[in-house]
């Protein structure tokens, strides 16, 4: 998938839409849990990646309500949710699609991703990397959430996950259409403002 | 010709031998190289282990010490050395002359290359290399036109040549350069850090997003314009009145349609940099480099597009080929 095609709207943007309604005291909660055993999971895979570094690196997905925060304190991770406007040390703000296919060596590229504008970074640069240098080297990926989600669950989103994938890659194409559609007047009216200021620009080529 | 092939975490190791690299280069968590990045690199316990997987699966394992040392004090880069030879190394990659000169004197049956760090550019700077230290392979500058390969190779057979064929493109007078140093205090040639990303910032103003290296802006993207570095040499400022990228665009070397230049012109090596990228960069353009090296082009769609993964969104041949004259 490359970066340049992951487009605005996409499932997991209308799912943080859906999501804001909720407090986000109500999904700290809920998240906390999980994020204790994923911490758990990788703490001994993180090596010492992170050793000298202290920071909070909020990753933001686009449209959700709340952020995954990375606290690194003297080289060890904590993971935390927090509201999305929370201050942090570093923000990084991407489509929730962008995020997990970075986890993926068949996916996204960290810098190609950041180069074709479909991931930002503010704050401390240093603190990002080295997150993401720690977490790539751990293998971090889906399977860790998987395994860190409660138990009762784990076996219907195992089963389910086929499913889910389809749905996902078709609500993609149709909300794809539906970006287009909304779209189409825009670009048309680009085009013509493109191709009046190629006459504008020829004309005064030829007067020069 | 042999593809060598960034490691920056022992993850992103594996992934450029499941690939199908036929010789990685790394480097120590240090200022002993030149991707000397917070959270990027291998310990010595992890350089071994890489060795001996690469040693394992018929790949040559090389190891980058390619700063420059400190004067009166070179204590960590001959270390650096000393564990590269234990660990196994096909060859360490090395640029001070004080570094290979203790390598070649404490280790002589250790390969060593000379880096590009050392802009090497001509016949006598490596023959100097080849017969002061018993250089075996001189990674060239990414400055020189095919021609002017061939000619080196041709002058200088019994050392081989290693070109970069893919990755990000840097013009500068490799190892001499200075930009970073004068905007952050840091050094790529001392400290291993062009644009330390201590020193980088940005910050989205709306659409458009700003970065700073230091206390310098160096580029303003507009809405939905493809990024690049925050180095000083692809900056975009204004002079005489005109705003433009001074030394060089934002843009990526991709020199994989002259890999049948580089097999006439006697290359040895083809070289893809990257270091700092993930793994997905990795697998992804080693596998598309190797099927183009097979001949594999009808397939290549089968591999991974390494488009995608370009600085700025563009490519070029550089050099190479200079198009633009």
């Amino acid at each position: 998938m490359p970066a340049a095609s992951v487009r605005a709207l996409t499932p997991g943007l209308l799912a943080g839409l859906a999501l804001r309604p909720l407090p986000p005291s109500l999904l700290r909660r809920l998240s906390r849990p999980v994020l204790a055993r994923l911490r758990a999971r990788l703490a001994p895979r993180l090596g010492d990646r992170l050793e000298g570094l202290s920071g909070r690196v909020a990753v933001v997905p686009a449209g959700h309500p709340v952020a995954v925060v990375a606290t690194i304190a003297d080289g060890t991770l904590f993971l935390d949710v927090d509201d999305a406007e929370a201050p942090a040390d570093a923000i990084v703000r991407a489509p929730l699609e962008v995020l997990a296919a970075l986890t993926d060596s068949a996916g996204l590229d960290g810098d190609a991703t950041f180069f074709s504008r479909a991931l930002t970074i503010e704050g401390d640069t240093g603190l990002v990397m080295a997150l993401r240098y720690a977490l790539e080297d751990a293998d971090a990926g889906p399977a860790d959430l998987m395994a860190a989600l409660p138990a009762p669950a784990r076996p219907v989103l195992a089963r389910g996950g086929g499913l889910a994938r389809r749905l996902h890659a078709r609500a993609s194409r149709d909300l794809a259409l539906v970006q287009d559609a909304a779209l189409a007047p825009l670009r048309a009216d680009l085009a013509r403002q493109e191709a009046r200021l190629a006459r504008v620009e020829a004309a005064a080529k030829r007067r020069r | 010709m042999e593809l060598v092939c960034p490691a920056g975490t022992p993850a992103a190791l594996s992934a450029a031998v499941e690939a199908g690299a036929d010789a990685v280069y790394f480097g120590f968590r240090d200022r002993t190289n030149a991707r000397n990045f917070p959270g990027l690199n291998f310990s010595p316990k992890e350089a071994a282990d890489a060795v001996a997987l690469c040693r394992a699966r018929g790949v040559r394992p090389m190891i980058a010490i390619n700063t420059y040392a400190d004067a009166g004090d070179d204590r960590i880069w001959r270390r650096a050395v000393d564990i590269a030879a234990e660990a196994g190394v096909h060859a360490v990659i090395l640029c001070d002359m004080g570094v290979a000169a203790y390598a070649a004197e404490r280790h002589p049956g250790l390969r060593l290359h000379l880096s590009v760090q050392a802009s090497a550019s001509n016949p006598a700077a490596v023959r100097f290399y080849r017969d002061a230290f018993g250089v075996r392979r001189v990674v060239l500058p990414r400055v020189l036109t095919v021609p002017q390969i061939a000619a080196l190779t041709e002058a200088v057979p019994d050392v081989e040549t290693e070109v970069f064929v893919f990755g990000g493109l840097c013009v500068m007078a490799e190892g001499r350069c200075a930009l970073s140093s004068y905007a952050t205090g840091l050094s790529p040639n001392k400290d291993g850090v062009c644009s330390p990303a201590s020193h980088v910032r940005y910050e989205q103003e709306g659409e458009v997003m700003v970065s700073r290296l230091g206390e310098w802006t160096i580029n303003r993207f507009g809405p939905g314009e493809q990024a690049g570095y925050p180095t000083l040499c692809k900056g975009r400022f204004r002079a005489r009145g005109r705003e433009g990228h001074l030394f060089e665009d934002p843009v990526s070397l991709d020199a994989s349609a002259l890999l049948p230049d580089f097999a006439a012109a006697g290359v040895t090596a083809l070289k893809i940099e990257g270091r700092q990228r993930g793994k997905a960069y990795v697998a992804q353009v080693v596998r598309g480099l190797k099927a183009a090296m097979a001949g594999m082009t009808a397939d290549r769609g089968r591999a991974a597009d390494p488009k995608a993964f370009l600085e700025g969104g563009q490519a070029t041949t550089g050099a190479y080929a200079r198009g633009w004259q």
